[in-house]
């Protein structure tokens, strides 16, 4: 009974208050009174239970006075003094008395306001504002740092309670920081990759700048069509061996980088297995999970040891390719040479084919050069985008210009002219765009509010429940004012 | 590499199983009491995590050296690092391989003998170091927690009081000197003045609201001060105010305030102290209570000057309902949006605090206003030597910011 009399009672003061949406009418003044006079008798209980009897009345009365044999209880003759004093408000000939606690709240205010509004409005807003506006250190063992403390605090956190929020939420930050992290590790290594290529590209360079060298020469004799004089024999024989030597140790290059290739990537395959092992493996214990985090991250150090040795392994082979296919075009050349006939329109026009496709990868071994030069310093760049979280930068910036702007806005003193006007307006743009936000966003939450009564509205519209409250009391409200509406007609003040 | 000579360094420091350096017990500095601090430094190698993951702190206390050792805390060597509270060692870079722990100093039981606010009794405090190789022990040392009259880690906000207070008298006494002081033009404190004749032409009364925030408030504080000008303005153009009010306290000061308004400009017998009353603490009865009032009295003009929370739309809309010439002045920044929109004029954060000033024009008030712009070209000129030091690498003006 006393539930549904509970419905009855909120429902209709909530329908009292939104009975102003149409005018003021007796129905809201009765929701209006009440109210004011709930709360002020609510005020005075609880005035007097939390504030008048422990912090004067039990201190200073002898029998309930605990705090009084050891206490300092004479700090409260001069707050109880200043309380009395307020109480001469009433006697208008002793009135005068109460200024003196006002003037003292008011000190006291000020004097309390003034550095908890200068470290919370200022220094803290401050302090929050300097930003460096560009970073340009990469933080990769910071963030990799960050990472594994996180997934400490998150594994810490799962251990006192694996269901509660916390872990949950530990959980999701850990993982969240991994990312970035890995982002950044990912952009860290492409930008080592590219520089890698770099490097390898403009040292290529020169070597097939001279390494073409023979073979132009030779493909020069022979597209001559004349026979060969001694000192081009002895030029033949020369490139000849020269691009054989050449070919022979790229290859063996090429051969034991694939072999450094291959036994690290074993080792890497190792590895990560024993990894995967103790990660299946771990317990619920710090330990155990640490021992697996740890094999994990020197499987991935093993794996990347191996995929840069497989990289360079590649472009060993590469080279090693290239250098033989010289070297047997070297050899066709001086074999015409050497046989001291003229060569043929054919071979004439193959030597002529030979030198312009050595001239080219010449100049193509000068182009990848430049342009993968380029592409590490975009590969770099974008390390460091990652790492110094562009966001982060641009946030930094826009908030240092919004705070100056608005600051130059508020400037009373000095005539808002020139720049110092235009910097102001800006402050008005940053400012309108703020409360554009912060509009909206309240809008949501009072919407919420309004859902709130409304659902309850319907909660007591309920048969069973609270016997119908609300359509029962809107058509109670809506017949009232009705009423009113008829009975007071023409008697409406003028506006 | 580093990990190997990190883990041979901790072998070797394990194997004689020594004590952390370095040791100390000792008062929290700066503080109100109760709080007692050890510290020292990291041991060898703890640089390295995994190092560090593998030692473990013990920190025991007890009322006398050879009495019963009660343990508080265990924690690995990763953890603890006095860098974690700069409020107490500042931000020193060698915090970052140092130890702390705050412990509550031992105070009798309940009933026994009252030390003083504040206070410890004696409390020792005992350091165990559990490393790979072996355990070693520092201490016991005591150390009694007490009160201290200073705060040392607020000490740059004294010396920004003492700077900015220094700054306000100088230009006080330079206004005094010639008041003739420029202020630029606020289009919402010019609409005062249209607002009182407005309610004078047509007979109605302005309703002057102060906010809900207590008379600690610096926004409320600000309210009353314009309350004292607009009550001067009121009484000469024999006009009425209302001032419904939330804080008993808030109350008292805005009738003194009007009374001395009223008798400032020469019309003592106009004042009614009945036009500024108590309504309820309660924030939407009050807000139930001032709409009704709105509607029932159709003021010609409503001021909200103050600190406002939820109930700011509420109001604006029935003032704006009743047709009443509204403006508004609050630093709430989160109702500020409410008020432009429903308000015809606002005035926004800083320029309530201005307010006054503009209004009275007095020598004092005017000098004050300077001394706010004085702050606001030195917070200007800190935050660009702040970004520029801290892109650098320098830290420092972030650090002399810091609050605690």
């Amino acid at each position: 009974m006393s539930e549904v009399l509970g419905f009855w009672v909120a429902a209709a003061l909530t329908l009292f208050m939104f009975s102003f949406l149409y005018k003021d009418n007796p129905f809201y003044r009765m929701g209006e009174n009440l109210f004011v006079g709930v709360t002020i008798g609510y005020s005075i209980v609880i005035l007097y239970f939390e504030s008048w009897l422990p912090k004067v009345w039990r201190v200073i009365h002898p029998e309930a006075g605990v705090w009084f044999e050891n206490r300092e209880w004479w700090v409260l003759i001069f707050p109880v003094t200043l309380g009395v004093l307020v109480l001469t408000r009433f006697i208008p000939k002793w009135a005068w008395m109460s200024r003196w606690t006002f003037a003292f709240i008011v000190g006291y205010a000020s004097g309390l306001a003034i550095p908890a509004t200068l470290t919370t409005s200022i220094q803290k807003q401050a302090a929050g504002t300097v930003q460096p506006l560009l970073t340009r250190t990469p933080d990769l063992e910071g963030a990799e740092a960050d990472a594994r403390g996180a997934e400490a605090a998150a594994d810490e956190a799962a251990r006192k309670d694996p269901t509660s929020e916390d872990a949950r939420e530990a959980r999701v930050r850990a993982e969240e920081l991994r990312q970035k992290a890995e982002a950044a590790r990912g952009a860290g290594e492409a930008a080592e990759d590219a520089v890698s290529v770099a490097e390898w590209n403009e040292a290529r360079k020169p070597v097939v700048a001279k390494a073409i060298v023979p073979l132009v020469e030779l493909a020069a004799i022979v597209e001559a069509k004349a026979p060969a004089t001694s000192d081009q024999i002895s030029k033949a024989k020369a490139g000849q061996e020269g691009a054989a030597k050449e070919a022979a140790a790229a290859r063996k290059s090429a051969d034991d980088e694939a072999k450094t290739a291959q036994e690290l990537g074993a080792a890497a395959g190792k590895a990560r297995a024993e990894a995967d092992a103790l990660w299946a493996a771990r317990g619920k214990t710090k330990e155990s999970g640490d021992a697996a985090r740890a094999a994990l991250e020197t499987a991935r150090v093993e794996a990347r040891k191996a995929a840069i040795a497989g990289k360079r392994a590649a472009r060993a082979g590469r080279l090693a390719l290239e250098a033989e296919k010289r070297s047997a075009a070297v050899a066709e050349l001086a074999a015409i040479i050497l046989s001291g006939a003229a060569a043929t329109d054919d071979q004439a026009a193959k030597a002529l084919n030979d030198r312009v496709a050595a001239t080219k990868s010449a100049l193509d071994a000068s182009q990848a050069a430049i342009a993968t030069r380029i592409g590490a310093w975009d590969a770099a760049s974008r390390k460091e985008y990652m790492l110094l979280t562009f966001y982060r930068d641009v946030s930094a910036l826009i908030l240092f210009v919004g705070v100056l702007s608005v600051l130059v806005y508020f400037f009373f003193s000095i005539e808002h002219r020139g720049p110092v006007s235009k910097i102001s307006r800006l402050g008005v743009w940053f400012l309108m765009v703020y409360f554009g936000a912060s509009y909206g966003y309240t809008v949501m939450g009072r919407l919420s509010l309004l859902y709130g009564r409304m659902s309850y509205l319907l909660d007591a519209s309920d048969p069973k429940q609270a016997w119908c409250a609300t359509p029962i009391l809107l058509v109670i409200i809506i017949g009232g004012l009705v009423f009113l509406h008829f009975k007071n007609k023409g008697q409406e003040p003028a506006a | 590499m580093i990990r190997a000579a990190a883990f041979v360094l901790l072998a070797a420091t394990a194997a004689t199983a020594q004590a952390p350096a370095d040791f100390k017990v000792y008062d929290r500095p700066g503080d109100a009491g109760g709080v007692i601090i050890a510290e020292w430094k990291g041991l060898p190698g703890e640089e390295i995590p995994e190092t560090a993951r593998r030692i473990e702190y013990v920190i025991s206390v007890s009322l006398s050296k050879d009495g019963e050792w009660k343990e508080i805390k265990r924690f690995p060597g990763t953890l603890q690092h006095k860098n974690e509270a700069p409020e107490i060692f500042g931000f020193s870079k060698s915090n970052e391989t140092e130890h702390f722990i705050a412990l509550k100093g031992l105070v009798p039981p309940p009933g026994g003998p009252w030390l003083g606010t504040g206070k410890s009794l004696p409390t020792w405090v005992k350091l165990e170091v559990i490393s790979p190789a072996g355990t070693a022990i520092a201490g016991p040392l005591v150390a009694e927690a007490k009160p201290n009259w200073w705060a040392w880690n607020k000490t740059n906000v004294f010396v920004f009081i003492l700077i900015f207070g220094v700054v306000t008298f100088w230009l006080i006494s330079k206004a005094r000197r010639n008041p003739n002081i420029f202020v630029r033009r606020i289009p919402g404190l010019d609409a005062m003045e249209e607002a009182i004749g407005r309610a004078t032409e047509m007979g109605r009364p302005i309703l002057y609201l102060n906010g809900l925030q207590s008379m600690e408030s610096i926004s409320t504080i600000a309210s009353v001060s314009i309350l004292g000008q607009i009550s001067k303005r009121v009484a000469s153009y024999d006009s009425q105010i209302l001032v419904p009010c939330r804080d008993a306290v808030v109350l008292s000061v805005c009738q003194e305030v009007m009374r001395e308004g009223f008798t400032a400009a020469g019309r003592p017998d106009k004042y009614r102290e009945q036009d500024a009353w108590f309504i309820t603490q309660e924030q939407f009865s009050y807000v139930a209570s001032v709409d009704g009032l709105m509607i029932r009295e159709k003021p010609a003009a409503c001021l909200y000057m103050g600190y406002y929370y939820a109930e700011s739309l509420l109001l604006a809309e029935t003032g704006g309902a009743t047709g009443a010439i509204q403006i508004a002045g609050t630093d709430s920044i989160t109702q500020l949006p409410f008020f432009i929109a429903c308000c015809d004029y606002t005035l926004i954060g800083e320029e309530l605090y201005a307010a006054s000033a503009y209004l009275s024009r007095e020598p004092l008030q005017l000098g004050s206003l300077r001394s706010q712009d004085a702050g606001k070209i030195f917070i200007i000129a800190t935050l660009f030597l702040g970004a520029l030091t801290a892109a650098a690498g320098y830290p420092f003006v972030k650090h002399l910011l810091a609050t605690f």
